[in-house]
């Protein structure tokens, strides 16, 4: 893939260069270019980027604005052949939102690529993160998501990762030539084409889709990345995507229960309705910030008087609220221009609040889901609200089923069961047992709480005990007052008897037992550290035997089983050693160890990468380990049994030239009657040969290893209690 | 006469990600690993790159001129045979010791797997240019696989006059460790 020299040719960048002029010829030329270089064997994508200026509300630039100018050098690209799109190092994700509509404006037949750059915490200069962008932009209309610049291949994979863990787009990735280096008044990239390349099957790994290279790369970077690649395919992906809220800088998934603030609605508040008439929102502002505080995840805008305000008005309250950096909003707009331009405006996935189920409603909501993505509150109803619980039950089934024949799948919908004021004699049972059924189908719901206590006293106490009900039958979501301490403490309780509580369950460890969390990830200080809040409660020979030894040996399980492999096992041994040693030093008596083991590799071979791998795993499976070394002469590895006296004697060989002597040693102990078990191990030993040399035992592996000397030592240690009864 | 050496690039010796973490102990098919393990790999690679002195010796014989016992019996019909040793030098050797020494098992093991592979990727890309070369071949054999003794390292060392490898006549085990003897044999004559 060819990418054409238009990065930026659009048409705000070339104004302020001052060469606006020439904005049709570059694009044009640009893809002329690009298409004689590539003879016919690449594709042409026609490259695309910033304006290089901020939009509203951070920049000067408007949101329309920004759509035209690049919906106008799509046009020119398109008419001059460009087989796709890519938008590359964006770090605003709502004017790549606004390159995406402009593309899609000139065409939706192409393919288009839309990127954003982050810094090494996964988060743009603006403040989206990586999961954010992957849930904006799972639901637009462009057909690869991926990163470029900023960071090296190194850097960058760790963000690319959280790309392809969170979105279930095809991805590609650009990184720099490492870090920049600025020399005088120069920017320079000094990565050399291998140190570049070596990561290239780390992202094939992580499931890239399309790999090149962004500042710095040459053409010789591409070579080598395309060596390394080789013939390798892209992996597929198991991506679970979590439908979630997001504004610029704030995710809020829906897999635990979302609290939406209900507080900005004007309704008979005469002061509030003029305010938003006149276009101050500061009072909205507050609420957004109070209700975050108070714990509301979403909010819900509702600016009521709708028919005396224009398309100023909401695309001034969603730049409002973007700039202070609000929790997301639950757009309860009911005139669906006005919703549209909130929609477009709005840089982050919104909920959209509501439809009710009638053609005419859903088709609307189903364009509007497309166009710009989100989440729908569905409300149990058509033309009129269905009296039983089952009908309005069948009403929400008849407009998932819709929605879903229309592309939009059930877990983007929340369901509202409606709830009734109990004042105008509404049975708020039939809500609770719509929520039951509903649960049922795994449609997530939600709704209007307070209405529920509408014109009655204690209205806290009314709202709280049925929330806790509706909780209690599977309500997932609520748009209530998060004020109300009493109502908020309610919700608590009744979501910890749910046994769940408010925080992303995605965050829960792999392992349950976190030294094997921690040993696995090879982090000492962490394990040290565990390790003496333990040491308050226990002595140090029982955390060495019981707790770290069981956690080594349940890393010893895993290995086996084939969940983790020789590298992790390693990485835990040698992070265990210190500790184990530490542990050790609190002992008084020597009966920490398991055993004394022997290590040799013998006469000739001067192998003993595996035999030292072998010393690592038992140490920290809690032996104490000598290893005499490689090419070890015959009498000098039965002297050192006579002088160490071990309890068992390891011996290596990896060469069939060598493998021989296994034999001499072996013999040579058990002729000497040297009290000690002697196993053996290496790439020319095996099982037979191992019985055939007199040794007592072989072990394929290290895990191996360790099992057979457990197993050795349990067997001596019955047999000496056997002994000591007599 | 001395044999030719060949230094490579180093894009020459940077074998495959995948075959090197296989060899290193990475055996499943879905490979998870953290950033620890990633970031272990990486440093690793790339550290085997930046003090890895490989060289390759090579020369191609009459078949006549190459003793009996190293010649394969799958070799049976070619003309002449080209044999190439080829190292990466005692740095890996040593930096692997000093790893263990250190109690870095995970970064000795994996240095060691990439030691291993590097020096395949330099075969492997030795291999093509041969071939490129000279046509239709034998598969490439190294001594200690089929019917050749592994100790004819010894003979194969002395024929090429290569004294940067050594190995012991007993075991044939040759230092450095990364290190290997192959050999192709050619069907043409004017090769």
């Amino acid at each position: 893939m060819l990418l054409t020299n238009t990065f930026n040719a659009n048409p705000i960048k070339l104004e302020s260069l001052g060469v606006l002029e020439y904005f049709e010829e570059i694009n044009a030329k640009g893809v002329e270019i690009a298409r004689q270089a590539s003879k016919g064997r690449a594709l042409i994508f026609g490259d695309i980027s910033s304006t290089g200026k901020f939009l509203k509300p951070m920049g000067p630039i408007d949101f329309e604005d920004a759509v035209n100018a690049y919906k106008r050098q799509a046009e020119v690209l398109y008419n001059s052949g460009v087989d796709g799109f890519i938008v590359e190092t964006i770090s605003d994700i709502k004017e790549l939102k606004a390159a995406v509509l402009g593309i899609r404006a000139v065409t939706s037949d192409l393919p288009l690529i839309a990127h954003m750059t982050f810094e090494e915490n996964s988060l743009s200069v603006t403040g989206t993160s990586v999961k954010i962008f992957a849930t904006v932009f799972e639901d637009l209309d462009c057909d690869v998501v991926g990163i470029n610049c900023t960071l090296g291949p190194d850097r960058m994979l760790k963000v690319f990762r959280e790309l392809s863990e969170t979105s279930t787009k095809p991805l590609s990735v650009e990184p720099n030539a490492g870090k920049p280096i600025y020399s005088g008044n120069r920017l320079y990239y000094k990565m050399d084409p291998e140190s570049f390349a070596v990561y290239a099957e780390d992202y094939v790994d992580v499931g890239v889709n399309i790999i090149g290279g962004c500042c710095g790369t040459s053409p010789e970077h591409i070579r080598v990345l395309r060596k390394m690649i080789g013939n390798r395919r892209p992996v597929g992906r198991d991506t679970k995507f979590v439908q979630a809220l997001a504004s610029r800088t704030i995710y809020k998934p829906t897999n635990t229960f979302v609290i939406i603030g209900e507080r900005i609605n004007p309704a008979s508040k005469k002061r509030f309705q003029n305010e938003i008439v006149e276009g101050d929102f500061t009072r909205i502002s507050n609420l957004a910030k109070e209700q975050e505080k108070e714990g509301s995840m979403a909010i819900d805008i509702n600016l009521g008087i709708e028919r005396l305000l224009n398309e100023g008005h909401f695309r001034k309250v969603i730049r409002e609220l973007d700039r202070i950096s609000s929790i997301p909003l639950s757009l309860d707009i009911q005139m669906n221009r006005h919703l549209e331009v909130a929609l477009r405006e709005y840089p982050g996935r919104a909920l959209i609040n509501s439809a009710r189920v009638t053609p005419k409603s859903l088709e609307r909501k189903i364009e509007l889901l497309k166009r710009y993505g989100g989440m729908l509150v569905l409300l149990a109803m058509g033309k009129d609200i269905p009296k039983s619980s089952r009908g309005r039950v069948d009403k929400i089934l008849e407009g998932v089923r819709y929605l879903e024949d229309n592309g939009i799948s059930r877990d983007r919908i929340f369901a509202d069961p409606l709830v009734l004021s109990l004042g105008a004699k509404n049975d708020p049972a039939i809500t609770l047992e719509t929520i039951k059924l509903l649960s049922g189908h795994g449609i997530k719901t939600t709704m209007g709480l307070s209405n529920l206590s509408f014109g009655l006293p204690d209205r806290s106490v009314i709202n709280g005990a049925f929330l806790s009900q509706a909780i209690g039958v599977g309500l997932t979501s609520a748009i209530m007052n998060s004020k109300d301490t009493f109502v908020m403490n309610s919700l608590k309780g009744a979501l910890y008897l749910r046994g769940e509580g408010l925080e992303d369950r995605s965050t829960i460890g792999k392992y349950d037992d976190p030294l094997v969390e921690v040993l696995l990830k090879g982090d000492t200080e962490e394990l040290k550290r565990l390790v003496d809040e333990k040491l308050k409660e226990y002595d140090p020979l029982t955390i060495s035997q019981e707790i770290l030894g069981k956690a080594m040996e349940e890393i010893g399980d895993l290995y086996s089983n084939g969940a983790i492999y020789l590298p992790h096992l390693l990485l835990a041994s040698e992070t265990s050693q210190p500790v184990f040693d530490y542990l050790n030093s609190l002992t008084p008596e020597k009966r920490a160890y398991k055993g004394r083991v022997l290590l040799a590799t013998v006469e000739g071979d001067i192998h003993d990468i595996g035999k030292k791998i072998v010393g690592t795993v038992l140490k920290s499976g809690g032996y104490e380990v000598i290893d005499i070394g490689k090419d070890v002469p015959t009498e000098e590895i039965v002297n050192a049994v006579k002088v160490h006296k071990p309890d068992i004697v390891g011996l290596s060989a990896m060469m069939t030239t060598t493998v021989g002597k296994v034999e001499e040693v072996s013999k040579s102990i058990k002729e000497q009657h040297i009290k000690v078990i002697v196993i053996a191990g290496g790439a020319s030993m095996s099982r037979s040969l191992s019985e055939e040399f007199g040794c007592d035992g072989y072990a394929r592996n290290a895990s191996e290893a360790l099992e057979l000397c457990n197993n050795i030592m349990e067997r001596i240690a019955s047999s000496e209690a056997a002994g000591s009864d007599k | 006469m001395k044999s030719e050496v060949f230094i490579p690039e180093k894009s020459d010796i940077m074998p495959s990600k995948k075959l090197f973490l296989y060899r290193a102990g990475f055996k499943g098919r879905q490979i998870e690993m953290d950033d620890v393990m990633k970031e272990n790999i990486n440093s690793i690679y790339l550290h085997g790159l930046r003090i890895a002195r490989p060289k390759l010796f090579y020369k191609t014989f009459r078949i006549d001129e190459v003793p009996e016992q190293v010649i394969p019996g799958i070799f049976e019909g070619t003309k002449r045979i080209t044999i190439f040793v080829s190292t990466l030098g005692y740095e890996i050797d040593e930096e692997i010791e000093r790893l263990f020494e250190e109690g870095k098992v995970l970064k000795a093991n994996l240095l060691d797997a990439w030691g291993s592979e590097a020096v395949e990727a330099l075969n492997e890309r030795f291999d093509a240019k041969l071939r490129a070369r000279n046509g239709k071949g034998t598969m490439r054999f190294s001594p200690g696989y089929g019917d050749v003794d592994i100790r004819v390292n010894f003979d194969i060392l002395d024929l090429l006059g290569v004294v940067e490898v050594v190995s012991d006549r007993k075991t044939g085990i040759l230092r450095p460790r990364k290190s290997t003897t192959c050999l192709i044999g050619w069907y043409d004559r004017d090769v």
